[in-house]
C-alpha cells in the first residue's frame, strides 16, 4: 500500500468508527475501532478490532479482541501480538484492493461470521 | 498506592549514557534522552530509545550551579522529540553515594518540564541526576501535574544494574565473593528480582527448580498445559503422579519449586503466549526464559522484550534422524542451544533464527489462525525419546545465564551457546546485531503505543 493510501485509510477509519484511535508503530500504522458489530446471531455481538496498515504489504491486516461463536462453533482462528497486546487473528481471503474505502475492508472482513 | 517509576536503558546507549554524564569538561555534562513510555503491572516505565549529546557550543556560560544551554538549541532538541513522538529527560551527575538534584536543577526542572510538556503532553519529560549507585530527579508523567521524586534507573549491560532502589554495592556482585556484605547483596538483590519462564515441560520446569535454588524472589510459570506421558521422557522435575492427577503443570512445577525453595513464590500462569495474561506475566519480569517449541511464540516473546527493555533468553532442543523419512534411523545430531538476547544487543530476527519466512512456514504457509494446527500435525510425526540429560543441560546453561544477568559476575554475557548433545560439547558462537534490523528499529524501548 502507498503512504497515500495508508494515510487516506486511517482517515477514512477514524471518520466511520466512533472513537477510532491511530498509532504509529514503526513504519506500521495501526486503527483501533473500540467497536465492530458482528452479523446477527453471533455471539458476542460486538468487540474491539485493530487494522494494520503496512506500507510493504498488499492490504490491510485486520485483528479482533473476541472471535464469536456462530451457531455454536468458531471459525480457525489464531493469536498474535501486535504493539505489545494480544489479538485474535483468523483466516479469510478477502478480495480487495487498496483504491477500495477502509470501511468496504472492515465490513467485509466482518462478512466471514455471516 | 502509585505505581514505581522505572527508567530502562538499552545495552547500546547504557555506556554512552554513563560516560558521557562524568566526561571531564569546562561544563557540567549534560546528555539528554528522547523516551517513550509504558505501563506495565505495578510499574510505570520510561524507556530511552536515544540519547543526543549537545555540542560544545550549545552550552552558554552561567554563574550557578550546573550547565545552562542556548534556547535555539532547546527548540532544535524540541523538534527532535517531537518528530519522534517522545519525551525529553535531562541526565547529568552528581558524585557520590546518595545524590540530590541542586536548588539550580530544581529550578531548571520547573521551567523546562512544563514547557516540554506543553508541546509533547503524551509522553514523560525529566531531569534526571545520576550517583554512584544512586539516582533521583523529577519526572513529569503523561497526564500529570506532579513531580515523581522517586525512580530507579536500570542500566541494561552484561548484567542488570539498577540504580536507586535498595543500595547495591559498585563492584562486579561476585568478585572476591565471601564477605557477609557481599553474600547479603547477592542475596537481597535475587530475591527483588522477577524472572519469567515461559513454557514448562522439558527445559522450562528444569529451569524453575534451578532458580529456585538460586533464591530469586518470583517466578511466574507460564504454561497452558497439563502434565502428559510424554513430559516424563523430557524432564526429572516432572512425574507419573502429575501424570495421574492430570495436574497442570504450572501446579506440579509450583509444588517442586516449594519443595527446592520454599522462600520463593512461584506464580502460576494457565495460559499460552501471546494471550493476554502470559503477556501481563512477561511485562511485569525482569527476566524472561523462554523455553517453547514454535518461532511463533519466540517472535510474541522477542517483541515484547525489546519493547519494554527486557533481556530474553531462549532455549531449543532439535534432534535430527540420519534418514528423517525412515522411522527406524539413527540419530545424528542432538543440537541445543541458549541464545541470550540483551535489549540494545542483537535479537532473534537479527541473527536470522526468526523471520517471515519461516514463520509462515512453520503456519503451513498461512497465517496465525492456521497454527495450532500445523503445530498439532507436526507433533504427530515426532518420535517420543528421552531428551531428560539434554534439556538438563540447557536448562543449567539458561539459569547460569540469568543468575549472570541478575547479579553480574562476569564481564560480558555469552550471547550464543550450542550445545552438541552427541558430544557434550558446548560452545559459544559471535552474534552480530543487524543495524538495519526492522524489528529492532520498530520495537526496542517502544513502550506503549501512542494512541491519537
Amino acid at each position: 500500500m502507498t503512504a497515500e493510501n495508508i494515510d487516506r485509510l486511517a482517515g477514512e477509519l477514524k471518520a466511520s468508527y466512533q472513537g477510532a484511535l491511530v498509532a504509529q508503530d514503526g513504519r506500521v500504522t495501526v486503527v483501533r475501532l473500540p467497536e465492530v458489530g458482528f452479523p446477527q446471531s453471533c455471539s458476542p455481538k460486538s468487540t474491539e478490532a485493530l487494522v494494520s496498515l503496512d506500507p510493504g504489504k498488499p492490504k490491510p491486516d485486520f485483528f479482533l479482541k473476541r472471535i464469536p461463536s456462530l451457531r455454536g462453533a468458531q471459525p480457525q482462528h489464531g493469536t498474535i501480538t501486535v504493539g505489545g497486546e494480544s489479538w485474535c487473528t483468523f483466516s479469510y481471503n478477502l478480495r480487495w484492493n487498496e483504491n477500495s474505502t477502509a470501511e468496504q475492508f472492515v465490513e467485509g472482513m466482518l462478512r466471514r461470521f455471516a | 498506592m502509585s505505581a514505581a517509576l522505572d527508567i530502562r536503558v538499552p545495552q547500546h546507549l547504557s555506556r554512552t549514557l554513563w560516560e558521557e554524564v562524568r566526561r571531564l569538561n569546562s561544563y557540567e555534562p549534560v546528555i539528554f534522552g528522547l523516551v517513550s513510555e509504558a505501563k506495565t503491572p505495578g510499574r510505570r516505565l520510561a524507556l530511552v530509545r536515544e540519547l543526543i549529546i549537545p555540542p560544545q557550543d550549545a552550552f552558554v556560560r552561567t554563574s550557578g550551579h550546573g550547565a545552562k544551554w542556548t534556547a535555539a538549541y532547546n527548540i532544535e532538541l524540541i523538534n527532535r522529540a517531537l518528530e519522534k513522538s517522545l519525551g525529553i529527560v535531562i541526565f547529568h551527575y552528581h558524585g557520590g553515594g546518595r545524590v540530590q538534584l541542586s536548588a539550580d536543577d530544581k529550578q531548571s526542572a520547573r521551567k523546562l518540564l512544563p514547557t516540554f510538556q506543553s508541546v509533547l503532553p503524551t509522553r514523560p519529560h525529566g531531569s534526571v541526576v545520576l550517583g554512584d549507585g544512586s539516582v533521583t530527579g523529577m519526572l513529569l508523567m503523561p497526564g500529570e501535574r506532579s513531580y515523581a521524586e522517586k525512580m530507579t534507573l536500570r542500566l541494561h549491560a552484561s548484567s542488570i544494574e539498577i540504580l536507586g532502589g535498595a543500595a547495591v554495592p559498585s563492584t562486579p556482585l561476585l568478585d572476591g565473593l565471601g564477605t557477609v556484605a557481599e553474600i547479603a547483596a547477592v542475596k537481597s538483590r535475587l530475591e527483588r528480582a522477577c524472572v519469567a519462564i515461559v513454557g514448562l515441560s522439558g527445559g522450562g520446569s528444569q529451569v524453575a527448580t534451578k532458580l529456585a535454588t538460586f533464591g530469586v524472589g518470583e517466578i511466574i510459570g507460564i504454561d497452558p498445559q497439563r502434565v502428559s506421558a510424554d513430559n516424563l521422557l523430557a524432564t526429572d522435575e516432572l512425574g507419573w503422579p502429575d501424570v495421574l492427577l492430570r495436574l497442570r503443570k504450572t501446579g506440579a512445577v509450583k509444588t517442586r519449586v516449594w519443595w527446592t525453595n520454599r522462600a520463593v513464590h512461584f506464580t502460576p500462569v494457565n495460559a499460552a503466549v501471546p494471550e493476554p495474561k502470559a503477556l501481563e506475566g512477561l511485562k511485569r519480569a525482569d527476566v524472561i526464559i523462554g523455553c517453547v517449541n514454535n518461532l511463533a511464540a519466540r517472535s510474541d516473546i522477542q517483541e515484547i522484550a525489546w519493547r519494554y527493555c527486557i533481556p530474553y533468553i531462549d532455549i531449543g532442543l532439535t534432534l535430527r534422524p540420519s534418514e528423517p523419512t525412515n522411522p527406524q534411523s539413527r540419530l545424528s545430531h542432538i543440537s541445543g542451544n541458549v541464545f541470550t538476547a540483551i535489549p540494545g544487543g542483537a535479537c532473534l530476527w537479527c541473527t536470522g533464527f526468526l523471520s517471515e519466512k519461516a514463520l509462515a512456514g512453520e503456519a503451513g504457509g498461512a497465517n496465525r489462525a492456521y497454527l495450532r494446527s500445523a503445530l498439532v500435525a507436526q507433533a504427530g510425526h515426532e518420535q517420543r525419546v528421552f531428551v531428560a540429560t539434554f534439556n538438563a543441560t540447557i536448562a543449567a546453561l539458561a539459569a547460569s545465564t540469568a543468575f549472570q544477568i541478575l547479579v553480574g559476575y562476569a564481564s560480558d554475557p555469552p550471547i550464543l551457546r550450542i550445545y552438541d548433545g552427541m558430544n557434550g560439547l558446548v560452545s559459544e558462537m559471535t552474534t552480530i546485531k543487524k543495524s538495519d534490523c526492522p524489528k529492532c528499529t520498530a520495537n526496542l524501548c517502544a513502550g506503549d503505543l501512542l494512541w491519537q
